[in-house]
């Protein structure tokens, strides 16, 4: 997802979830500030390099891809990125190192998913933004891995965007170009998309990388082939999906401020979000390439309140200029504790699965160590 | 038409186009393995039928190039033309009308025949060549088989739905 929904959207939610103004904005920062906290950025600010929650492209094409950098790219997309639907996923006539892949692949309503909610009751509300982070990807990046695989990622060219036509449907075919520079071209239906790569574990084989920026548009729905369908077709319905994240995405944090006394999957039928509905479902369904303003003036009206446009540096000065022993009680000081423990339980989980491919974590929060 | 169906058709189809496109990568092995048997390989028959004739004078010097210039294209277009068809057939392009596969058949046939009389009065030195050159040959007939095989699978599938509309 994009900026228009972890940032805007997850603030359109905390408000409606019964969170203040000002709590809002620090849940929807740190949803949003996860797709920018990288190694660069901490490295700028001094703060410990293991709290990465994204990799710059830059430090991608930089990347490791012998075990100990598969590990690294792992364990940072798996688990912010991309959390895993199912580690103990089961299909027939595959090895152990197709397995190990094919249990990463993302999708919503996961155990994985449901361990992070509660685990964020109680904590700091940078840990409630990480969670909203996380639980909305699972259901834009639905269908892909947080791990470069060409038998996962792949997916043949064949991509077919499903549009209005009347009173029914049609499909029109999707061209893929590979020009990073250009914009997408909604109206003749040309996007951006990642080079093919034949090697199994290059960094283009990562993510939903082949499929370009199609899962981060809300109002796209398309039907394409995935590497690990075996020639099965999957129809993504991103309009439909993207509603579900915001309604779950309440249900979540309502929960979370104890306002539900459990937790379920598959729960979407959230009084709160009703009414507004019709207004949410324009905002998904419009064509554009990113909605922000339309999830802002909505926030807007929610709260009465202006929301401050995301600033990477809003609170760095804050975590620079603080005595060290003081640094965890800042805002970043805060996310850093949080993003180094999710991504220490969901590589652990990985781990206790079977697969290495996220390798183990060691947790060290500020003053003491411990191996989670 | 049901998921499982259509998974199924999809795959057919699919390795019908790859081995069409197999067949054009094989068609340039073809003509290469027989332009390096020319020029490296030990007293070719045509290599000595065109030495006659041009030691004869009644070819020109250059004639044997021409000839064997025209025997790698049709070597190459003769792969080309089954990888075509097969493309096309996978695609859905056209009738689908199964002679390819008769020839390809053949084609894979003799291949197949012909993969032991390789290692017929081998010398220990080409030991690798040979070698490689069978392992060619094997995918090759690997490639021809799955291409018959599933274009009998597709065969099969739509005859079934056709009794079943």
């Amino acid at each position: 997802m994009q900026e228009d929904f972890h940032y805007y959207a997850t603030y359109c939610a905390a408000i409606l979830a019964g969170y203040s103004h000002e709590e809002s904005m620090e849940i929807c920062y740190s949803a949003q500030f996860v797709d920018m906290c990288s190694k660069t950025y901490l490295a700028s600010i001094k703060a410990p390099l293991s709290a990465a929650t994204t990799q710059l492209q830059l430090e991608m094409m930089d990347a490791r891809t012998d075990i100990i950098g598969l590990q690294e790219i792992t364990r940072i997309w798996a688990s912010f990125h991309f959390l895993p639907k199912d580690l103990y996923a089961k299909k027939k006539w595959r090895p152990k190192v197709y397995m190990n892949k094919y249990r990463l692949i993302c999708g919503p309503n996961s155990d994985l998913m449901v361990k992070m909610v509660e685990l964020a009751k109680g904590k700091p509300l940078q840990n409630v933004g990480i969670a909203m982070h996380v639980l909305a990807d699972t259901w834009a990046h639905a269908y892909y891995a947080g791990t470069p695989s060409l038998v996962i990622n792949g997916t043949t060219a064949e991509f077919y965007e499903i549009v209005q036509d009347g009173d029914g449907e049609k499909e029109i075919p999707i061209h893929f170009r590979h020009s990073a520079s250009t914009p997408d071209d909604l109206d003749k239906h040309i996007f951006t998309n990642s080079l093919y790569q034949g090697n199994e574990k290059s960094i283009m084989n990562l993510g939903h990388g082949r499929a370009g920026h199609l899962p981060d548009y809300s109002f796209a729905k398309y039907r394409f082939y995935p590497a690990w369908g075996d020639y099965g077709d999957i129809v993504k319905d991103n309009p439909s999906d993207y509603y579900k994240a915001f309604c779950q995405m309440v249900y979540a944090m309502k929960y979370i401020r104890e306002k539900e006394l459990f937790f379920e999957k598959d729960t979407y039928h959230v009084p709160e979000v009703a009414p507004y509905r019709k207004r949410i479902d324009q905002i998904l369904r419009k064509r554009q390439i990113i909605a922000c303003d339309d999830w802002k003036a909505f926030g807007e009206e929610l709260s009465g309140q202006t929301i401050e446009d995301f600033d990477i540096d809003r609170f760095k000065s804050e975590y620079i200029e603080v005595a060290e022993e003081h640094k965890k009680d800042t805002f970043l000081g805060k996310f850093i504790d949080g993003a180094i423990a999710h991504k220490a339980m969901v590589s652990n989980e990985i781990s206790s699965s079977g697969s290495f491919l996220a390798g183990f974590v060691q947790v060290k929060i500020h003053d003491k160590i411990s191996k989670s | 038409m049901d998921d499982q169906k259509r998974q199924l058709i999809k795959k057919y189809e699919s390795n019908i186009i790859l081995s069409g496109r197999s067949m054009l990568f094989f068609g340039l092995w073809d003509a290469f393995k027989f332009l390096a048997t020319y020029l490296y390989g030990e007293g070719g028959e045509l290599n000595e039928d065109l030495n006659v004739l041009i030691q004869a004078e009644l070819l020109p010097d250059y004639a044997e190039w021409i000839i064997v210039g025209i025997v790698c294209l049709l070597l190459f277009s003769f792969n080309f033309y089954i990888g075509a068809k097969a493309i096309a057939y996978g695609k859905g392009r056209g009738k689908r009308r199964v002679w390819f596969l008769i020839v390809a058949g053949i084609l894979g046939l003799a291949t197949l025949v012909g993969i032991p009389y390789y290692f017929s009065d081998i010398k220990i030195t080409d030991l690798d060549s040979v070698i490689a050159t069978a392992l060619m040959d094997v995918a090759f007939v690997y490639m021809v088989f799955d291409m018959i095989y599933s274009a009998g699978r597709l065969a099969a599938i739509n005859k079934k739905r056709q009794m079943e509309a």
